[in-house]
Formats: C-alpha cells, sequence, structure tokens
C-alpha cells in the first residue's frame, strides 16, 4: 500500500469499513461493525434493505418496477465501481500483496463457493422446488454470491494477527470477479468468450482514455466529469455487451494502476464522492426486490447455514498457512461483502423476469448472516486486539 | 493532444462495442450518457479555442454524432438520453433563481422594469400575432381552433421571446465586464427568465383549456392557480429545506443540490406543478431568504451542473430531428431575423421611456440575443405535453436556439467591448486591492 504525498492512504478495499474499538450493549450493537461492508454509512447497512423492501412494490409501492426499472443504470454504475475498486485493490502501485495472501484469500472464496455451492445443489434437487433457472445455475451463482467477506480495515496499531486476517478478507474477492463475471456471461446466452474479450477490451480502452484525461485535467468539475464519464462508459459498454460492469472496471482500475502517474488515486478520491450514495441506492433497490415466498426462505436459510459452514471450513483450512487462530479468522471472514449483494443484481439483470428468487435469498441471507456476525466476532477480535 | 488521443479512443470504443448485437437484456443509457459526458465536453473545449460557446459544442456533438449523422448515439439511446430532462431542468432554473438577489436588483428595478417590459411584451405581442397569422405557411403541423392555434402560438412566441441568462452571465464572468450596461444585461435577463416563466405558466395552461375544448371540469382559474400558486409554494418549501440544510449541516453539498434537483424533478409532475416555476421559486428562496455563507454552494453548483448541463445539451442535439430541421430551417432563420429587428426595435423604445444613455440604448439588445437552457427546457416541456404540434415547435426552438446560442455571445462581447466595460472587473479589483 503506498501512502505519503498529498494523497491519502488508499485501503485495500474502499468499500471496506474501519473496524472500531470493541465495546459491549444491545444499544451499540449495529455501530460495533457497519454492517455488510459499507463504510460511512450511520446507520447499518441492513436498514436500506429494510426501507427498501417497505419502498418498494411489495411495501409501500413508492419505489415502484417502473423506478426500478429507472434505477438499473445505478446497479451498472455501482458493479463497475466494485470493480475499479477490486482493481485498485488487488495491485495498489508499490504495494502488490504478496502472491500468497491472494492464494489464501482466493482459497478462502473458494472452499464457501464449494460448499454452498455442493450443498444447495443437493438441496434443491431434494426439495424438488419449482424454480425458473436451472438449479446448478442458482446453486452456482448463490455459492458465488455467498463467498465474499466484509473484508474490514483495522487501525495501523492493530495487532498483526488481525491485519493479516482483515488483508485476507480483502483479496477474497477474486474467485468472485473470475466466476461471477463468467457466470453472467453466460447466463446472457450468445458467445460469451467474445463478449467478454470485447469488455476486457472496452475495459483497457476507457482505462486509457481515463489516464489520458485525468491528470490532464484543469480543475476539479473537469476532472469529476472526466471519472464520472469513464465509470459510466465502462458501466455502458459492459451492460451494452450483456456481460458484467465487475469486469471493465476492474481491468480500467489495473490500466490506471499499472501507468505511470497517479490516475489510480486520482480515480479512487474523485469515486468515494459517488461510492456513499450509489451503495446506499443499491441497497435500496436489493432491498425493494425482496419478494417473500417460501423458496426464498428455503434458499436463504440454507445459504446461511452452507455459508457458516463453508466459511468455518475454509478458515480451518487457511489458518495455519495464514498463521491466524481459525476462530479470528472465522470471526472476520464470517459478515457478508456487499459485492455478494451487488453481483446478485447484476445476474437478474442478464435473467431480467427469469429470476425472481435470487437477489431476495442473497439479499435475505446476508441480513440474517450479518445480524448473526455481529453476535459472533466481537470477542475474538477483542482478545486478538 | 492526450485529449484529441483521448476522444479517437472513446469515440473508436463506442463504435467497436456497437458493431455487437446488444444483449437483450441490455440498458443502453449509461453508454450513451458516459460518451456523451466525456466526448461532448472534449468537443466544448474545442469550440472554446474557437471563440465559441462551450454550449455549441455539446450541442454539435449531439448533433454530429446522433442517429442522422454517426449514429453513434442511436435513436433509442437518444430517447432514453431524455431522461436527463427533468433533472436538468430543475437544475438550470434552480440556478437561474440563485442569481435573483432582489436586494442587490433593487437599484436597477425602474430601467430593468421599462427595457425588459418593453421588449419582452413587445416580442411576445408581435410574435403571437404573426404566429397566429401564420401558423399554416410555417411548416408546423395545422391545428384546428382558433383559440387552440392561438394559444400554440403564444406558447411559441414565448419560447421565441425568452432569453439565456446561464449564457449571458458566463459571456460576462469570462469578459470580465463591470458597468452600467453590464448590469443592466444582467438584471434584465434574471428577471426577465422568472417573467418568462410565468408567462409560459399561463400560455401553457390556455393551451390546454383550448386543446381540451372545455372537457376538463376544474375552471381555467383554479388549474392556473394550483399550478402558479402550488408550484411557488412547492419551490418556496423545498427551498426553504435546502436553506436550512444549508445553514446547518453543509455537508455533501454537491450530491444535497443534486438531490433537491432530484427532489423537484419528481415531485413538480407529480403534483402537476410547472417544474421551471418551482425549481426557480427553491433558488430564489435560498438565494433572499437565507443566503449561504462562502463559496462552498457555488463550488457545489460548478461541480453538480457541470456534467448534467452537458448531457442535457448533448441529449438536446442528438434528439434534433435534422430531416424536420431541414424543412424547418428557413423558417427558424426568418423568425431569428424577425426577432434580431423587433428586440433592437423594443429595447430601443425602453431605454429611451427609462431615459438611459446612449451607450445602453445603442447596445443592450445586443446583449438579450441569447437562448439556450431554459429556452430548451421549456420547448421540451411544450413538446411533451403537445405531441400533436409540441416536438415540431421544439425542433422550430431548437434550430433558432442552435443560432442564437452561436450568436448571442459573440453580440454580447461585442457590446461589452464597444462600452468599454471588457476588463474593468479585474481594473476594479486591482484598484480596490
Amino acid at each position: 500500500m503506498k501512502t505519503g504525498g498529498d494523497w491519502p492512504e488508499l485501503g485495500h478495499d474502499p468499500l471496506d469499513p474501519p473496524v472500531p474499538a470493541g465495546g459491549h450493549g444491545w444499544l451499540r450493537l449495529p455501530r460495533r461493525r457497519p454492517m455488510l461492508g459499507v463504510r460511512a454509512i450511520a446507520a447499518p447497512a441492513f436498514v436500506f434493505l429494510l426501507l427498501g423492501a417497505a419502498l418498494g412494490p411489495r411495501g409501500l409501492g413508492l419505489l415502484s418496477p417502473a423506478a426500478l426499472g429507472h434505477l438499473d443504470i445505478v446497479i451498472s454504475v455501482a458493479l463497475a465501481m466494485i470493480g475499479v475498486f477490486v482493481g485498485l485493490s488487488v495491485s495498489v502501485k508499490g504495494s502488490d500483496p504478496a502472491g500468497s495472501s491472494i492464494a489464501a484469500g482466493a482459497m478462502s472464496a473458494a472452499v464457501t463457493i464449494v460448499t454452498v455451492t455442493g450443498g444447495l445443489y443437493f438441496l434443491v434437487g431434494r426439495w424438488g422446488v419449482a424454480l425458473a433457472i436451472d438449479p446448478l445455475a442458482l446453486a452456482c451463482v448463490l455459492g458465488i454470491c455467498s463467498s465474499v467477506s466484509a473484508a474490514v480495515h483495522v487501525a495501523g496499531d492493530a495487532p498483526e494477527e488481525l491485519r493479516r486476517a482483515a488483508r485476507l478478507a480483502d483479496l477474497d474477492d477474486v474467485p468472485l470477479i473470475v466466476l461471477g463475471v463468467t457466470a453472467v456471461a453466460m447466463l446472457a446466452g450468445g458467445s460469451a468468450a467474445e463478449r467478454l474479450l470485447l469488455t476486457a477490451l472496452a475495459g483497457a480502452a476507457i482505462g486509457f482514455a481515463g489516464w489520458l484525461l485525468f491528470e490532464r485535467a484543469s480543475d476539479a468539475a473537469e476532472r469529476g466529469v472526466f471519472v464520472t464519464g469513464a465509470i459510466l462508459l465502462l458501466a455502458g459498454a459492459a451492460s451494452y455487451l450483456g456481460t458484467s460492469p465487475l469486469l471493465s472496471g476492474c481491468v480500467a482500475a489495473l490500466v490506471w494502476v499499472r501507468a505511470p502517474g497517479v490516475a489510480d488515486r486520482i480515480t479512487s478520491e474523485d469515486l468515494s464522492v459517488l461510492q456513499h450514495p450509489l451503495v446506499v441506492l443499491l441497497l435500496l433497490v436489493a432491498g425493494a426486490l425482496i419478494e417473500w415466498s417460501a423458496a426464498v426462505l428455503w434458499l436463504a436459510a440454507a445459504l446461511v447455514l452452507l455459508r457458516l459452514v463453508g466459511k468455518l471450513l475454509a478458515s480451518l483450512a487457511i489458518a495455519r498457512v495464514a498463521r491466524i487462530s481459525p476462530a479470528l479468522l472465522a470471526s472476520v471472514l464470517l459478515p457478508p461483502g456487499i459485492m455478494g449483494i451487488a453481483l446478485a443484481l447484476n445476474v437478474r439483470q442478464v435473467l431480467a423476469a427469469e429470476d425472481n428468487v435470487i437477489v431476495p435469498a442473497v439479499t435475505v441471507a446476508a441480513v440474517a448472516t450479518e445480524i448473526l456476525a455481529a453476535f459472533l466476532p466481537a470477542e475474538q477480535q477483542e482478545e486478538a486486539a | 493532444m492526450a485529449r484529441l488521443a483521448a476522444l479517437a479512443v472513446i469515440v473508436a470504443t463506442m463504435f467497436a462495442v456497437q458493431q455487437v448485437r446488444p444483449a437483450a437484456s441490455a440498458s443502453t443509457l449509461a453508454l450513451p450518457l458516459g460518451f456523451s459526458l466525456i466526448a461532448a465536453y472534449l468537443l466544448g473545449g474545442s469550440a472554446e479555442k474557437l471563440r465559441l460557446p462551450r454550449l455549441s459544442g455539446y450541442l454539435l456533438f449531439g448533433m454530429a454524432c446522433g442517429p442522422f449523422l454517426l449514429n453513434l448515439i442511436t435513436a433509442p439511446m437518444a430517447r432514453e438520453l431524455q431522461v436527463v430532462n427533468g433533472f436538468a431542468l430543475a437544475l438550470i432554473a434552480l440556478v437561474a433563481g440563485l442569481e435573483l438577489n432582489v436586494a442587490r436588483l433593487r437599484p436597477q428595478i425602474r430601467a430593468v422594469l421599462a427595457v425588459g417590459g418593453v421588449t419582452i411584451g413587445g416580442l411576445i405581442a408581435v410574435f403571437t400575432i404573426a404566429l397566429w397569422a401564420a401558423w399554416p405557411w410555417l411548416s408546423l403541423p395545422g391545428i384546428d381552433g382558433t383559440g387552440a392555434r392561438f394559444a400554440a402560438a403564444l406558447v411559441t412566441a414565448t419560447l421565441v421571446a425568452s432569453f439565456s441568462p446561464t449564457v449571458t452571465i458566463a459571456v460576462i464572468a469570462e469578459s470580465r465586464a463591470r458597468g452600467p450596461l453590464t448590469d443592466l444585461v444582467v438584471a434584465i435577463v434574471v428577471l426577465a427568465d422568472l417573467v418568462l416563466i410565468l408567462v409560459f405558466s399561463l400560455s401553457m395552461q390556455l393551451a390546454r383549456w383550448t386543446s381540451s375544448a372545455g372537457a376538463s371540469e376544474i375552471g381555467l382559474g383554479v388549474q392556473l392557480s394550483w399550478e402558479i400558486l402550488g408550484s411557488l409554494a412547492f419551490g418556496a418549501i423545498v427551498g426553504a429545506l435546502f436553506a436550512f440544510y444549508l445553514r446547518y449541516v453543509r455537508r455533501e453539498l454537491t450530491l444535497a443540490l443534486l438531490g433537491v434537483c432530484a427532489v423537484l424533478a419528481v415531485g413538480a409532475p407529480l403534483l402537476h406543478f410547472e417544474l421551471i416555476l418551482a425549481s426557480l421559486a427553491a433558488g430564489l428562496v435560498v438565494e433572499n431568504v437565507a443566503p449561504p455563507e462562502g463559496d462552498e454552494l457555488k463550488e457545489a453548483i460548478e461541480r453538480g451542473a457541470l456534467p448534467v448541463l452537458i448531457v442535457f445539451f448533448a441529449a438536446a442535439g442528438a434528439s434534433l430531428q435534422l430531416d424536420v430541421l431541414a424543412v424547418v430551417g428557413g423558417t427558424a432563420v426568418l423568425v431569428a431575423v424577425l426577432r434580431l429587428g423587433l428586440m433592437r426595435g423594443f429595447a430601443s423604445l425602453g431605454v429611451r421611456a427609462a431615459r438611459l444613455g446612449d451607450t445602453e440604448a445603442r447596445f443592450v439588445w445586443m446583449g438579450l440575443v441569447s437562448q439556450a437552457g431554459v429556452t430548451l427546457g421549456l420547448a421540451t416541456i411544450a413538446a411533451a405535453e403537445f405531441p400533436d404540434w409540441g416536438p415540431q415547435v421544439r425542433t422550430l426552438v431548437v434550430a433558432l436556439t442552435g443560432l442564437h446560442v452561436l450568436i448571442g455571445p459573440i453580440l454580447l462581447k461585442d457590446a461589452l467591448r464597444r462600452a468599454g466595460e471588457v476588463g474593468r472587473a479585474r481594473e476594479t479589483e486591482a484598484a480596490a486591492l
């Protein structure tokens, strides 16, 4: 991680929250750790999910299906922004994470994906629940969505073990990007490989154009136009091609990181302005799309349990390699990341009317897991601290 | 050079992406939004180098990349881009309201009323009669009924008579001009904005009334009261809340400003209020009741307004029906020439009535020629409301605006130079130091 100069320190994942000091008490519980990995939102993120559900078509109806259709662009832009942040986090200039950290993070996510996918595929087959989507595809998508943890930022003086655990949780989004992007392209139909390649090339080209423009902007307003335009282009190109904006955003970020200059830092700083409203809108949309049904409840319950098992298995599997106690690692890996919800929304975009269970199941499971995690991890983290 | 290369890369990317058939579920809005934002802005910079207003660059970009020429922004994309209209209109009117400081305008009110009143009144009266009489010969769709045609002529005349505070103030700021002519022109265009929006609201109500041929059970007076007073009240409430936010919260002002515009853009149509009137009222309340301290709001406007205006003007250019324009072009030139002549005549009459100096008498009309955002915004409202004749009127107005946005700034700068007011703001500031 490169620091210094006039630029603020770049975190590995700017969507992640800071870890506050410990503390007990019901009233302080929601503020112990910002939920779902959303930083700088005073209220826990699940409040926005519930608010979205209340405002949505099955609630007050203020977020009507037509309004949600208009907000489709928000999902694409948020995904592109998340892709950019992931690209920036995987390789921040001067601080490339060790390969072993990435491998450990990826392994953690992979164990969860295998556990959740396998378990869900088995259970869905047994239950015989009528679903509009192929059970294997459903299990795969839910497995990928549940793999990400809400990686946490830790204070500079935090114990080394906690910092390592947080770093590992930061780097578990690589499988989500690779598998999630592939899944979205395949579900959209047609020639997935060609469209993925074109999306990556478009991301690189937009990244290159951004690199040419960002540093040469005469003032903040002009720079804002360039950065906003680039993010919209990244989102738009991927949406047009039926792929995930996570890919185009990630590729563009890699260009900004690898190219000379400070395009990566400019992007990070400017996007931080858009980050909070976009994340809030994303959560509201996800909440508004909750449709209560037996299938959703079954899937969400299974997802919570299987994800818990997956994360515990992952913690046991990599604790020795990572030199972190399994209990601490599990406490850090358990809270779900917002990227899972974002990917579920992305899948819904390409499946359109075919899907009405993925987003609700992931959202409900995320809220349930977050509530569960709010009770579990603090003791371990306090012990480590 | 780097900007040119970036523009080339973006155009090439846009072209390459569009070679693939779009995904069935694809939302195409983000692509033209991003493309317009960057490419139109870069083209606006080139226009500035040619001593043209940036807005002209944005419009030209939209025309060039729109469905009728390069087709990089396809017809469905151009339609989707229209979603920014309401938002942009709210922002433009809010900013116009923020420029209306009643205390600052008070010393000039007599001259402003005389010159502005005579010019606007004269333009609207002459154009209404002329358009009403000549409507069948102007390549505009036929309208049944004398009253309906008169209302349509009145709406069109109001649009033709309107000014652009945004462009005028931008030119004056750029020229660092200061002096009696500068003050008079700014005061007229800003106050005229308020009057024209009111007249537009009235004429729209009249057009609705005449086109529905008494089908509505609600009286015209009731509708007018609801729309105008309701719009003002709604805008005042939103403005007061924003002023409260500016005074006591003062955080994330750009987002708050855009949020206010979103509330106005969504709330006003929902309540059947006039969006521009409500937004103008919101700006007026903020500026005159609880003016913000410091430059934070100004900076927030610069940051937030720029992307919205770029997309708005680019979308207006892309939605320009060039095939219709080919037919309307002759009419547009004719109307523009008539407007210039009438403006000069009525402004001179107004100056004489106000007993102003020779400089103002000779040059004030040159500062009133520009048309831009508000005019396009009002035309868009008319087009949406009256699909029979509104779109063609909007095309005519877009053509007129295109002419006036090119000619207006050049004329204004020339007037300021000939009045000896260019650069005087800099001299005054230097003397003060």
